[in-house]
């Protein structure tokens, strides 16, 4: 991704963050453990990308694989639940 | 044999019974096919994320367990013509399995099972809970709605 940072534009480089799951070998990636994958999605349900998330390429795809499991299994939802009117 | 977890979800509306009698059902055809049923989680009821048949209200188990992988596909098979069965996964952990590591666990597992603890959230993945002391919780309701949540990133 580039560096150069310009004007107007959302932050171009966020700060190099290291893949969280790369780091801590202990800490799996499961569809089970909903409180770890909710981290890694937005208050919309949508999962977040790579580049905000810091994951690396390996991570990132289990991550996604494990978060559309938990949403087969309705352990996340698929869109965020409508506020009551 | 090759080690899978299996889970299924039942309709919460359905009594007890019923849920125990499809446990039974699985679990059944499972070792039925000579395979070995390495652990049974059961995070009880559940609330749904989105409303499926008509409910919000899910009974979650787990089964884990080595077998064939015809053993798989006749599960599944189940899991499709059972009305009370409302969602299925089945995922391979491994592809080749010891037997004997595998008794040991089993074994683990099921001496820490009686480990029913109050309702406390969600039950946690249990991935390494053979090697830890089993912190398993069994939920009987989740009273956390799926759309909020912890702060979290905004792209």
């Amino acid at each position: 991704m580039a560096v150069v940072p310009r004007r107007k534009r959302k932050q171009f480089y966020v700060r190099r963050k290291v893949c969280r799951f790369c780091v801590d070998p202990k800490l799996v990636i499961d569809f089970k453990d909903v409180t770890t994958l909710r981290q890694f999605v937005t208050e919309r349900g949508k999962i977040i990308p790579r580049r905000i998330s810091g994951n690396c390429a390996r991570h990132q795809r289990s991550l996604t694989r494990a978060i559309k499991q938990a949403r087969l299994l309705a352990l996340m939802p698929y869109v965020p639940s409508p506020p009551p009117a | 044999m090759r080690r899978y977890e299996s889970v299924w979800v039942v309709n919460g509306d359905l009594p007890d019974e019923e849920v125990k009698a499809t446990i039974d059902k699985f679990t059944k055809i499972i070792t039925g096919q000579g395979g070995k049923l390495v652990s049974l989680e059961e995070w009880g009821r559940r609330k749904l994320a989105y409303k499926i048949q008509g409910t919000l209200r899910g009974y979650y188990v787990i089964a884990d367990f080595a077998g064939e992988p015809a053993t798989v596909r006749e599960l599944e098979r189940n899991y499709r013509i059972d009305d009370r069965v409302i969602r299925y996964l089945t995922v391979k952990r491994a592809d080749r399995v010891d037997l004997a590591a595998l008794e040991a666990e089993a074994a683990a597992k099921a001496q820490a099972a009686p480990s029913l603890a109050a309702p406390s959230g969600e039950g946690p993945a249990e991935e390494a809970a053979a090697l830890t002391t089993p912190s398993e919780t069994v939920t009987e309701e989740s009273a956390e709605p799926e759309s909020e949540a912890a702060p979290e990133k905004e792209a």
